[in-house]
């Protein structure tokens, strides 16, 4: 029952990158999405007998989560430079 | 028992930063699923990935109170899509449900002795000696993509002043 908890909160994380509109929004989503993937590693090696492997992995993933955030308020920050608000769809014009 | 108590109140908060309006409710909401967690983590006898998990948290939530702030959206209502993304929502939903479906389906049960169980493997200095002495390459390949974070979002982060 607790891996379903960890999948649903996973499944709600990808809810919430697909319906925010701006580059936080997406970030929050990003964070459950991680939250859930790591407790799912978690829980995985306590059931499986590799309490230790778990552990090491949720550890690499939660630190992982932050390097993605990073580097989310890095071209957060860069966008606002450059169109002044931090909307998904002027998202491209990083690109150019 | 209490892992089922802060089970319900990690879910709670997760719907709230999901579908909250408000981006600083959605903020404290993801402090407090970060909170619980952690607090999860603690009743299957992970301390230590417990503490991680709350200094994360709390570090991240107040990052994103600083950025919110700086770009005018803390006190802004969420900007949500169109019809089309509320196709998409639903279809994320319904994505949602089936891979915590197959999570929950495809994994072994959780023995109920893990729920309040303090192995002496998972204690800090096992765990350290672990990092070190099994996974040393992945501990150096994460601490080099750190280093490469901290340099690389400096240069994205720039102003354009700063190029010349």
């Amino acid at each position: 029952m607790m891996m379903w908890i960890a999948g649903l909160i996973g499944g709600l994380g990808l809810v919430c990158m697909i319906s925010r509109k701006t580059m936080l929004g997406l970030l929050i989503g990003i964070q459950v999405l991680i939250l859930g993937s790591t407790m799912m590693f978690v829980l995985a090696g306590i059931s499986s007998g590799m309490r230790v492997q778990g552990y090491i992995f949720g550890l690499f993933i939660t630190l992982g989560g932050m390097v993605q955030l990073v580097v989310g308020y890095a071209l957060a920050i860069r966008l606002f430079f450059l169109k002044k608000r931090i909307s998904m769809e002027e998202l491209q014009a990083l690109k150019q | 028992m209490m892992g089922w108590v802060f089970a319900v109140i990690t879910l709670s908060a997760v719907l709230m930063a999901t579908f909250e309006n408000q981006m600083r409710r959605a903020i404290l909401a993801l402090w407090v699923a970060g909170i619980g967690v952690g607090a999860m983590y603690l009743t299957v006898g992970a301390e230590f990935l417990a503490i991680i998990q709350w200094i994360v948290s709390t570090l991240g939530a107040i990052s994103f109170i600083f950025f919110s702030v700086m770009f005018g959206e803390y006190h802004a209502p969420v900007a949500r899509g169109s019809a089309h993304t509320k196709f998409l929502v639903v279809l994320a939903l319904i994505l949602g449900i089936s891979f915590a479906a197959i999570v929950g389906l495809g994994s072994r049960e959780l023995p109920e002795s893990a729920m309040n169980l303090v192995t002496q493997d998972s204690d800090l200095g096992t765990l350290g000696r672990k990092l070190t002495q099994e996974h040393l390459l992945s501990l150096e390949v994460l601490a080099l993509t750190l280093f490469l974070v901290l340099i690389g979002g400096g240069v994205i982060a720039r102003s354009e002043g700063s190029e010349s």
